[in-house]
């Protein structure tokens, strides 16, 4: 069913709304919460919290693309959920992502310098939009959907030596990328 | 606090990244590079299936004049429409999962540049084209070096000596000769990152005016009011005709560019010596060429005259064929033609919208199931 159809039915107040974009973009859906949260059960709940938020937001909203507008709640969800669980325990998985971009975005960044995270979210986009786009890829994989380095490996029909290698090079970029625009 | 941060900068990235990198699974010709041999097949195959199943009803071929027009009428939305090979590869790929998706060989079964995809000189990363170099194209001796190679398999990690090598005529900012252990084969590794700063640099840095041919050149638009999607193919020219009318002038620097912007005309490149086939090199409507030469983009502004004229000399002056991409109507009539064609079945093919739906009202009802690319128009004409 293409997206139209499935707002059309959130528009319509029909449960059978939830039943498709859960038959679409479910698997993707459930993976960026557990890639986050390590947890099925914890990721179950945030990917119907997800649909619940959608039910709630269109109408009015009417959102296109509808997939990345979906991931980006079942995100937020997750990290919020990912915030509250790593008070009590720590999730190294995803911690370790979050960390390889630390080094970039706040190595050389004095205590007083307050990172602007929209102004840093345009010009990583402006940086992904110039990127090959197998290492745009790679990118997106690694810091958004938070897939492993192994997963991408497997993806891409690369070593994770060299995607491990690959990562590192485009955050080093990136990083020189925003020293030059003066946002780090 | 830092990580919550983080999170939040990786939340505002542009949703047409994130939907690109959603559909790796569906196309993976994108980052899988032997998973598409076996969509291709499939797509190959469930194609062959439509297309026997129907009888095409085939519009009259498109005449210079109408082919004039409909271009001026569907021109402002070139680029947005989802082609005619999307048609198929939806269901296409579904069909090919799990353990048939293979998509990394064995490692006995690679050639040995996948074996080791990467190697270094210096600071610089050069990966495999997987093409392998004739001895009389290696150039100097350069250096020794060690590379890696990964068995996803086995989970073992192989290292093998390797010698590194310029090749003849071309910059080792841009690509190496590297020979693998003791094996007499010479590969070809590039630096995907090279950046030149004018049009010049590149010509020289590869030696352009040797290494590189042009093929056919590709003209798309859509005629919203037909639903037609018409991408017209122009026959092999002289590559005289890029030289002169788009490289000349070799001072034009490098720049950024929007790459969603409209492109005018797009010609192929093959650059057999690096192991590049049918990539190209674009003619955007304002006034750029735009190339992923060396796998990433280049761009250099020439001005929207030489553009349009360039466009112009090829649809005046080229020989074309047109492949006109009908949508059809959700009863399975095509529209205008009140026809139902024979097997036809609605919940075989299901794609996106002819439309695009971040720019466009969506359409109405009867445009929803366009399904397949069942007009095919080869009207070969000589203009003038």
């Amino acid at each position: 069913m293409d997206d139209c159809k499935i707002i059309d039915l959130f528009n319509e107040r029909s449960e059978k709304a939830i039943s498709a974009i859960s038959r679409k973009y479910g698997r993707t859906s459930l993976k960026i919460a557990e890639n986050i949260l390590k947890s099925k059960e914890d990721a179950e709940e945030c990917v119907n919290d997800a649909y619940l938020a959608l039910w709630n937001k269109i109408p009015p909203e009417r959102p296109s693309p509808l997939s990345s507008y979906l991931f980006k709640v079942v995100r937020n969800i997750s990290l919020k959920r990912y915030h509250k669980n790593a008070a009590q325990k720590r999730n190294s998985f995803y911690d370790k992502a979050l960390e390889e971009l630390e080094n970039v975005l706040f190595a050389d960044v004095s205590a007083e310098h307050e990172l602007i995270a929209k102004d840093i979210a345009e010009a990583v986009n402006r940086f992904l939009g110039k990127l090959p786009e197998n290492d745009r890829i790679m990118f997106v994989r690694r810091y958004f959907y938070g897939d492993g380095v192994k997963e991408i490996a497997a993806l891409s029909d690369m070593s994770p030596h060299y995607i491990t290698v690959r990562l590192s090079r485009i955050r080093e970029k990136l990083k020189t990328e925003l020293i030059k625009e003066e946002l780090i | 606090m830092k990580k919550e941060k983080i999170s939040e900068i990786i939340s505002l990235i542009d949703d047409r990244f994130i939907e690109e990198a959603a559909e790796v699974k569906k196309k993976p010709n994108r980052i899988f590079r032997y998973a598409g041999i076996a969509a291709c097949l499939a797509v190959a195959v469930i194609a062959g299936i439509v297309i026997s199943q129907s009888d095409f009803v085939t519009p009259p071929p498109i005449s210079a004049e109408e082919t004039t027009d409909s271009e001026s009428g569907g021109g402002k939305n070139t680029q947005e429409i989802t082609p005619s090979p999307e048609i198929v590869t939806e269901p296409a790929i579904e069909t090919v999962t799990g353990a048939e998706m293979m998509i990394c060989p064995k490692w006995e079964d690679r050639i040995t540049s996948d074996k080791f995809p990467e190697v270094m000189l210096g600071e610089t990363s050069y990966a495999s084209q997987r093409t392998e170099l004739a001895a009389e194209n290696i150039g100097e001796f350069i250096s020794d070096t060690v590379m890696s190679g990964y068995d996803i398999y086995e989970d073992k990690t192989y290292a093998t000596d390797a010698k590194i090598y310029s090749v003849k005529n071309i910059s080792t900012d841009c690509a190496v000769a590297v020979r693998i252990g003791n094996e007499e084969v010479y590969y070809v590794y590039i630096n995907v990152w090279y950046t030149p700063e004018t049009l010049g640099d590149l010509i020289d840095a590869i030696d352009m005016k040797n290494t590189v041919s042009f093929g056919k050149a590709y003209k798309d638009y859509t005629d919203y009011d037909k639903k037609e999607f018409v991408s017209v193919v122009f026959a092999d020219f002289d590559d005289s005709i890029v030289w002169n009318m788009l490289l000349t002038d070799t001072e034009v620097k490098n720049i950024e560019y929007d790459r969603f912007k409209e492109m005018l005309i797009s010609v192929s490149v093959d650059i057999p010596l690096l192991g590049y086939k049918n990539i190209s090199l674009g003619v955007t409507k304002d006034g750029y060429i735009v190339t992923n030469i060396m796998s990433t983009q280049k761009c250099f502004f020439i001005g929207t005259e030489k553009a349009e004229a360039f466009e112009a000399y090829i649809s005046g002056n080229v020989a074309f064929k047109e492949m006109v991409t009908v949508y059809e109507n959700p009863d399975g009539t095509i529209p205008g033609k009140g026809e139902t064609t024979p097997g036809y079945n609605p919940d075989e093919v299901i794609i996106s919208p002819p439309y695009n739906t971040a720019t466009d009202k969506a359409p109405p009802e009867a445009s929803i199931r366009p399904v397949r690319p069942d007009t095919v128009i080869e009207a070969t004409t000589q203009l003038k």
